[in-house]
């Protein structure tokens, strides 16, 4: 049997280098009764804030060839919830499951991330920095490098957790950004939240989305993420969890080779209930096929991310 | 907010592969398609819907949400009727004896029953088709059933050889060719009320205007202090997962069914697709204009009109 295991940090080893990516995964309940949380190393929850979000209107999300757009807008129960409620049953869960953060303000980061201190069963804290439909606010901190510093050097200082910070593609300078997230104390990235699209109805005229834009997702942004996986990885010296429409084995595959140390499953868990395990044994059987035991073996050196 | 996680609505769903054993134009750009799943088949409930893969490419993407038109568990299929309104409905209306779709289900909340009485179906246009699976079981639960069916055209009623017998139907169409000619729920204001000691439940599917039209008409009775029997419609909106998960289906409700509905919002896939009326928000619903867009104009499928047998 190969070796899947992933090292993140000391403290966070993943089973296998897959994630449910954030936001396409709830809080971990609906899938573990399909069966859903088979084939992942971790689970990462929906976006956490310090108070309930309603969301935004619908409709929400849009069919676009092989893609989808969503303008969920960030409907959560709260860090309340998530903290005391949700938190203690992952204790019976196998799969690690990591907090995806979000906020208006850097105090909004730190409350959300100071309330989970408490809780049990939070393997992780992830940074949605650029949740790209929530308006201006939403995507600030991510666009900026100084601001993207302060807010995980913010958080950095309020949680000793493994601390990921997700990278919005929607930048013109990727790599500054991504060097400033690692310098503030970042333990790893994930790389990338969605391309912000759009859709319009012919009939009418008017954008489908009732937020006019949303968040592109599935394989249609596969090859710029991949890219965008490609630069970054080469340019920190921390872990990069890749994002970015993966369908089968052989895209995670692709994305490891590329430099990531583990790989995101998102638009597909829409799919297939079975999404991780189908990714898994895609893995497998690549590795299989060519005598690999390790994913270190997988990955050329000059790919492993580390300048 | 404490309340459980609707972790138990995607609970006895199942993948599974369902061959075609028929496909049939039943009204034109209508289509009937009957897929053998054993498994789902002995699962399914009125007003439950299967979650269809309809391709095996990432284009279209998506799966597509179909309302069980009815099932015969001891053959082991079920139906769904679609219009083909983009690519997805295309090639489902193309398809041949024999091949298979991957579907996810039973999934959502079905229909409620009254133990006795009356259950007046109101169906308009495609909104039909859950209702051969509900009059059927209605009739097996010796309820009456009185079913108001609108459509646009007299050929876009369904055929009355689909109805269990002793199903009584009042007709409307927008064009007057045959029965009522106006709204369904014209001839509902007009009969509920001679009715309304008598009607146990109103289950309701179609579109948007319709259902408003029929809360307004609940909510009228209700302020003029007279009994309004319970009403349960079946909702359509955009879906991503189906499973609760991608939060994308939802529509405006008054509570809150589960913790990751916060208020504000109800999921078609799990709190629904059948819902209270009285649970969903009116106002805003009615504000938020037509949820449902389609990408393409439809196209029609280049195959014959009925495969299988």
């Amino acid at each position: 049997m190969a070796d899947l295991s992933v090292v993140i940090r000391d403290d966070l080893v993943l089973a296998t280098p897959l994630l449910a990516a954030s936001g396409t995964f709830g809080f971990g309940f609906e899938m573990e009764a399909l069966g859903g949380h088979a084939g992942y190393g971790a689970l990462i929850s929906k976006g956490t804030s310090i108070e309930p979000r309603v969301g935004n209107d619908p409709p929400r999300i849009a069919e676009v060839p092989s893609g989808m757009l969503n303008a969920i807008g960030l409907q959560n129960p709260g860090v309340e919830v998530v903290a005391g409620d949700y938190a203690p049953r992952w204790g019976q869960w196998p799969t690690p499951v990591i907090v995806n953060v979000v906020g208006d303000s850097v105090d909004d980061y730190v409350n959300v991330v100071t309330r989970l201190e408490d809780a049990p069963n939070v393997a992780g804290i992830e940074l949605n920095i650029s949740c790209p439909n929530v308006g201006a606010r939403g995507m600030m901190f991510g666009v900026d490098a100084g601001m993207a510093a302060q807010v995980t050097g913010a958080v950095r200082a309020a949680t000793r957790r493994p601390l990921i910070v997700k990278l919005t593609p929607n930048v013109t300078d990727l790599v500054s950004i991504a060097r400033a997230i690692v310098d503030a104390g970042a333990d790893a990235l994930s790389a990338v939240n969605t391309y912000v699209g759009m859709t319009l109805d012919l009939a009418s005229g008017e954008p489908v989305l009732a937020n006019v834009t949303g968040g592109l997702s599935g394989p249609a942004i596969r090859p710029l993420a991949l890219h965008a996986v490609y630069t970054v990885s080469r340019a920190v010296p921390v872990p990069v969890l890749a994002s970015g429409g993966v369908m089968s084995g052989e895209d995670a595959i692709e994305f490891l080779l590329a430099g990531a140390a583990a790989v995101q499953v998102g638009t597909l868990n829409f799919l297939r209930p079975d999404a991780g395990r189908h990714v898994l044994s895609g893995i497998e059987a690549h590795m299989a096929a060519r005598g690999i035991d390790s994913l270190a073996e997988l990955r050329p050196a000059a790919a492993l991310g580390v300048k | 907010m404490s309340a459980p996680v609707s972790a138990a609505a995607p609970v006895g769903a199942v993948v599974e592969r369902g061959v075609v054993a028929l496909r049939e134009e039943v009204m034109p750009g209508s289509w009937l398609l009957r897929l053998r799943s054993p498994r789902i088949a002995r699962a399914g409930l009125p007003g439950q819907f299967v979650h269809v893969q309809v391709g095996g490419s990432t284009d279209p993407l998506l799966r597509r949400p179909f309302s069980f038109c009815d099932i015969n568990p001891a053959a082991g299929t079920y139906d769904i009727l679609f219009n083909v309104v983009g690519p997805g409905t295309a090639i489902l209306a193309a398809a041949e004896a024999g091949q298979a779709f991957e579907a996810l289900g039973p999934l959502g909340r079905p229909f409620g029953f009254p133990e006795s009485g009356t259950l007046v179906a109101v169906a308009g246009g495609l909104g039909v088709a859950p209702f051969p699976l509900v009059a059927r079981a209605a009739r097996e639960r010796g309820l009456d059933v009185v079913w108001f069916n609108g459509a646009h055209t007299a050929n876009q009623l369904l055929p009355a050889a689909v109805l269990p017998e002793g199903v009584e139907a009042r007709v409307a169409t927008d064009d007057g060719s045959a029965g009522h000619h106006g709204f369904v729920t014209e001839l509902l204001r007009a009969e509920l009320p001679r009715r309304a000691g008598g009607v146990a439940m109103i289950h309701a599917c179609g579109p948007t205007p319709m259902l408003i039209a029929l809360a307004g008409l609940l909510g009228a009775l209700d302020q003029e202090g007279q009994a309004v029997p319970p009403c349960e419609m079946s909702l359509e909106a955009p879906m991503g997962c189906a499973l609760g998960t991608c939060l994308g289906c939802v529509v405006p409700s008054t509570t809150t069914a589960s913790p990751d509905a916060t208020p504000g919002f109800a999921r078609v896939c799990v709190e629904g697709a059948v819902m209270d009326w009285r649970t969903i928000d009116w106002p805003r619903y009615q504000a938020l204009g037509e949820l449902v867009h389609h990408r393409v104009a439809p196209v029609r499928p280049a195959a014959g009109a009925r495969v299988g047998a």
